[in-house]
C-alpha cells in the first residue's frame, strides 16, 4: 500500500510539473479572463444606461426601479453566461483540453518501457489503478483552476447581486434546470454546484481518454477519437429526438447553469456521468488483472 | 522524385487508412438518417414542405449545413442550438487530415527525406496528400449521405429545397430562394473551404504541434458559431450561410479570395517554417 501511495504521489508531483499542464492552464486563464472582460462591458453599458436615463432624487435615490441586478457575478461568470462564444468555446473543447495535460501518459510510459519498470515493481491493478486516479484528477484540476479564476476575477469586477426571480429572462436560468431553484435561492451554492459538475466530467473525460490509450498505439486517437464520438452521439441523439422530446441530452448543454435548447433532467446528467466515470474505471481493472506476458 | 513521394504517400496516407474511410461513410450515412426522422415530423406540422420531392441534396446540407447566423438578445429566451453534426462533419475531416503526416515523420518519412535531400519534395508532398485526403473524406461523406437519401426514397439531384432552412436554425424571411437551390456551387466552395482549413491545420501543426494545431482551429471554428464575420472563417464552412443562400450571409467570392491567399500562405510558410524544424529530436505529440 505504502508503494501505492508513493506511487500517486509521484503521479500527481508529474502531473503539476508538465509543461502541458501550464501550457493548457494558462490558456485557459487567458480565456477566461477575457470573457470576464466581456462581462463587465455588458454589465458597465448597463450601469450607464441605468445612471443616463434613470431619474435620480435629491438624497441620491433613484425614482424609477433600475435594472441593475440583470448583470450579477452569478450570470457573469464563465459557467453561467450562456450564448456567448467563449463560454462556448471553452465548454466544446474541454474535453480535449482536459486530456492534455496527463491522458497520455501511460502511451509514453509504454513506448518508453518505464511501464514495465513499475509494473514490476509495484503490480499491474495498482498500476493502472493509480494511472485513472491520476488522470481523474488531472482533469478535475484542469478545469477547476480557470473556473475559480474566472469566478474571483468576475467577482473582483461585478456586484454579487442576488439573482431576482423576476429578470428569469435575463439570467435565463429557469426551473426547468438542474439547479434552477437552488440558484434563486441559494446562487453561491449553486454556482459552485455546476463547478463541481463541472470538475466532475472533466475528471471523468480525462479518465476516458486514459482508458482509450491502454487499447490504441495511436496518441491522437486516444486524445481526440472520444471526444468526435461524444460530438456524434449528441448530434445523433439531438437530431434523433427533435421535436419529440425536450429533454437536453448533451453533456456539454448540462455544464453550465442554463440549457439554451433543452430541459436539464437530473436522471440523465447521472446516468451520462456514471457511464463516463465506471466504463474507464472497469478498461482500467481489466486490464490490470489480464495475467499477460508483460 | 515528387511523385514516388506523392504515390507513397497517397498509398500509406490513404488506401492503408481504407478501415478510417469505411468508419466516415458509415459514421455520415447513420448520421443522415436522422433527417428522414426529422421529415416525419415535418409530414405532420408542415405539410406544405412535400410540395417538391425531397432530394438526395437535403440530405447533406441537413447534416452538414451548419447553422444560419444566431440573433441573440438579452432579455429575451434563445432558442439557438449548437449545430453538432456540422461540428462532427468538420472536425472529422480535420482529424483525418491531422496525424499521418507527423506520424510518418518519425518512421520511415525521415529516412525518405534524408534519402531524398530535399525537405520542401517531403512538404508538397504532404500538402498535396492532404488536399486529396480532404476532398476523398468530403466526397464518401457526400456518397455516404445521397445513398442514404437513396435508400430512404429521396430523388437524386443537386437541388436543395428549402425546408432545409428552418432545420438549420436559418431566417426564413432571408433566404435567396423560396422553392430550391442549386447546390452545386455551394458543395464546391464549402470542399474548397474544407481543403483550405485542412492546409492551414498541416502548417499550423509544423509551428505548434499537431495536437495544438488541432485544437486551436476547433477554438477557432466554434468561435465563428455565434459570430458572423469574415475575421472567422469557420462561417465559409457553413453552407447555411453563404450568400447563395441567405441575403445576410457571407460573401462566398470574398471567401474564395481568402482561401486561395490562405492556401498559398499555408504551402509556403509551412514549407519554409519546416525546413527550419528539428525533424530528428521532435515527437509526433
Amino acid at each position: 500500500m505504502a508503494l501505492f501511495w508513493r506511487f500517486l504521489k509521484g503521479e500527481i508531483y508529474k502531473i503539476f510539473h508538465s509543461r502541458f499542464f501550464l501550457i493548457v492552464a494558462a490558456v485557459w486563464i487567458v480565456l477566461v479572463i477575457l470573457d470576464g472582460c466581456l462581462a463587465y462591458r455588458t454589465y458597465a453599458g448597463n450601469l450607464r444606461l441605468t445612471l443616463d436615463t434613470i431619474p435620480t432624487g435629491q438624497d441620491g435615490t433613484f425614482q424609477d426601479y433600475p435594472f441593475l441586478q440583470i448583470y450579477s457575478l452569478y450570470n457573469s461568470w464563465i459557467g453561467a453566461r450562456v450564448n456567448q462564444p467563449i463560454p462556448l468555446i471553452f465548454f466544446y473543447t474541454m474535453p480535449v483540453y482536459t486530456v492534455i495535460p496527463y491522458s497520455w501518459s501511460y502511451l509514453s510510459e509504454k513506448r518508453s518501457g518505464y511501464r514495465l519498470t513499475v509494473i514490476a515493481k509495484l503490480g499491474r491493478l495498482p498500476y493502472y489503478l493509480g494511472k485513472y486516479i491520476s488522470a481523474f484528477l488531472s482533469g478535475v484540476c484542469t478545469a477547476l483552476i480557470p473556473l475559480l479564476v474566472s469566478f474571483t476575477f468576475v467577482a473582483c469586477l461585478i456586484p454579487a447581486y442576488r439573482p431576482d426571480v423576476n429578470f428569469a429572462l435575463y439570467y435565463q436560468v429557469q426551473s426547468t434546470d438542474l439547479l434552477g431553484n437552488l440558484y434563486y435561492i441559494h446562487p453561491l451554492a449553486a454556482s459552485l454546484a455546476d463547478m463541481g459538475m463541472i470538475c466532475l466530467f472533466a475528471g471523468c473525460w480525462a479518465g476516458v481518454s486514459y482508458a482509450v490509450s491502454l487499447y490504441v498505439n495511436n496518441q491522437f486517437a486516444a486524445l481526440f477519437a472520444p471526444y468526435l464520438v461524444l460530438l456524434y452521439l449528441t448530434a445523433t441523439a439531438e437530431k434523433a429526438q427533435v421535436y419529440r422530446s425536450y429533454v437536453e441530452v448533451s453533456l456539454f448543454d448540462y455544464l453550465q447553469l442554463s440549457s439554451p435548447s433543452g430541459i436539464q433532467n437530473a436522471w440523465v446528467f447521472l446516468g451520462e456521468m456514471a457511464f463516463l466515470l465506471i466504463a474507464p474505471l472497469l478498461a482500467a481493472c481489466l486490464r490490470g488483472v489480464q495475467n499477460d506476458v508483460l | 522524385m515528387f511523385y514516388k513521394f506523392l504515390h507513397h504517400d497517397l498509398t500509406y496516407g490513404l488506401l492503408l487508412h481504407w478501415k478510417r474511410c469505411i468508419v466516415t461513410f458509415l459514421m455520415f450515412f447513420c448520421l443522415s438518417f436522422s433527417h428522414f426522422l426529422t421529415l416525419r415530423i415535418y409530414e405532420l406540422i408542415h405539410p406544405e414542405f412535400f410540395d417538391a420531392p425531397v432530394t438526395t441534396a437535403d440530405y447533406f446540407f441537413a447534416m452538414a449545413g451548419g447553422c444560419g447566423q444566431p440573433e441573440i438578445l438579452d432579455g429575451a429566451p434563445s432558442f439557438f442550438s449548437i449545430p453538432t453534426s456540422w461540428a462532427v462533419f468538420v472536425l472529422w475531416i480535420l482529424f483525418a487530415c491531422l496525424y499521418y503526416p507527423f506520424v510518418e515523420l518519425q518512421g520511415i518519412g525521415k529516412q525518405l527525406m534524408v534519402l531524398s535531400g530535399s525537405r520542401w519534395i517531403w512538404w508538397l508532398s504532404k500538402c498535396v496528400w492532404a488536399v486529396v485526403n480532404t476532398m476523398v473524406h468530403f466526397l464518401l461523406a457526400l456518397l455516404s449521405s445521397m445513398a442514404c437519401g437513396l435508400l430512404l426514397g429521396a430523388k437524386p439531384g443537386m437541388q436543395a429545397n428549402s425546408y432545409v432552412a428552418l432545420e438549420l436554425q436559418m431566417r426564413m424571411d432571408r433566404l435567396t430562394s423560396t422553392t430550391t437551390w442549386d447546390m452545386g456551387a455551394v458543395f464546391l466552395f464549402f470542399c474548397f473551404s474544407l481543403v483550405a482549413f485542412a492546409l492551414m491545420q498541416l502548417a499550423l501543426s509544423v509551428v505548434i504541434r499537431p495536437v495544438f494545431s488541432y485544437l486551436a482551429i476547433s477554438a477557432y471554428l466554434f468561435a465563428g458559431i455565434y459570430l458572423q464575420s469574415p475575421c472567422f472563417l469557420g462561417n465559409y464552412l457553413m453552407p447555411a450561410r453563404y450568400d447563395l443562400l441567405t441575403g445576410t450571409g457571407v460573401s462566398t467570392g470574398q471567401g474564395l479570395l481568402i482561401f486561395v491567399w490562405l492556401i498559398a500562405l499555408s504551402i509556403l510558410l509551412g514549407g519554409l517554417c519546416f525546413c527550419h524544424m528539428d525533424v530528428l529530436g521532435g515527437t509526433s505529440d
